[in-house]
């Protein structure tokens, strides 16, 4: 399924605009889903969803397996692992670990454990699109 | 490099500048803010009977974003 990147426009207006590969995905928990979007990241380890988007669609903080990330300032937040659904636009419903973090600076991402491992991600960044098929 | 954006572009960005730090409600093209709340759960309280609507935490996409920057 490909993709068109989400340009943002940039505050300086000398400087180019941000392109980002965005894609609309639903997050499926215990008591509801909540639609959002989140940015492939082929840098990051994990999917990290922000903290709050646990405590709304039912997630246990409790059961969840605590661990710690390093971002590139080399801070170590913690986040709440766990696996839940999610259901990419244009694509089936799948089950990926992820990790909530409460960080001013994640919506969603969509990194490498559990959903770069299942889909194919090919970037052309050249041509403003990019294409995420699953793997069989 | 050619400036031209669409107008999902330019709506998402106007949200990115306009909303920063909150959580937003917006329909599928951003067109426009539905509901707006310091927290998620303050959103979602706002749009019970509304459908199809995506919400986000308003992050900082219009500088120089590094994820991993936590």
């Amino acid at each position: 399924m490909k993709y068109p990147y989400l340009t943002v426009l940039n505050n300086d207006p000398n400087g180019k605009h941000f392109r980002r590969p965005v894609v609309d995905v639903e997050i499926f928990g215990p008591e509801k889903s909540i639609n959002t979007f989140a940015l492939l990241d082929s840098g990051a380890d994990n999917c990290l969803f922000h903290l709050q988007y646990a405590k709304e669609i039912g997630i246990d903080l409790n059961k969840c397996k605590r661990s710690a990330t390093i971002g590139v300032e080399g801070g170590k937040m913690e986040i709440y692992l766990t696996e839940i659904e999610i259901k990419i636009k244009g694509l089936e419903k799948i089950k990926v670990p992820v990790g909530f973090i409460d960080s001013r600076s994640v919506n969603g991402l969509l990194g490498q454990i559990g959903f770069f491992d299942f889909n194919r991600i090919k970037f052309e960044r050249d041509h403003g699109t990019f294409e995420i098929n699953p793997v069989k | 490099m050619n400036k031209t954006t669409d107008n999902l572009s330019n709506n998402f960005s106007h949200i990115i500048k306009s909303f920063r730090d909150k959580w937003v409600a917006v329909p599928e093209d951003y067109s426009e803010v539905v509901a707006s709340a310091d927290t998620l759960s303050g959103v979602m309280s706002k749009i019970t009977k509304e459908k199809n609507l995506k919400v986000f935490k308003v992050i900082p996409l219009d500088m120089i974003y590094s994820p991993c920057n936590l």
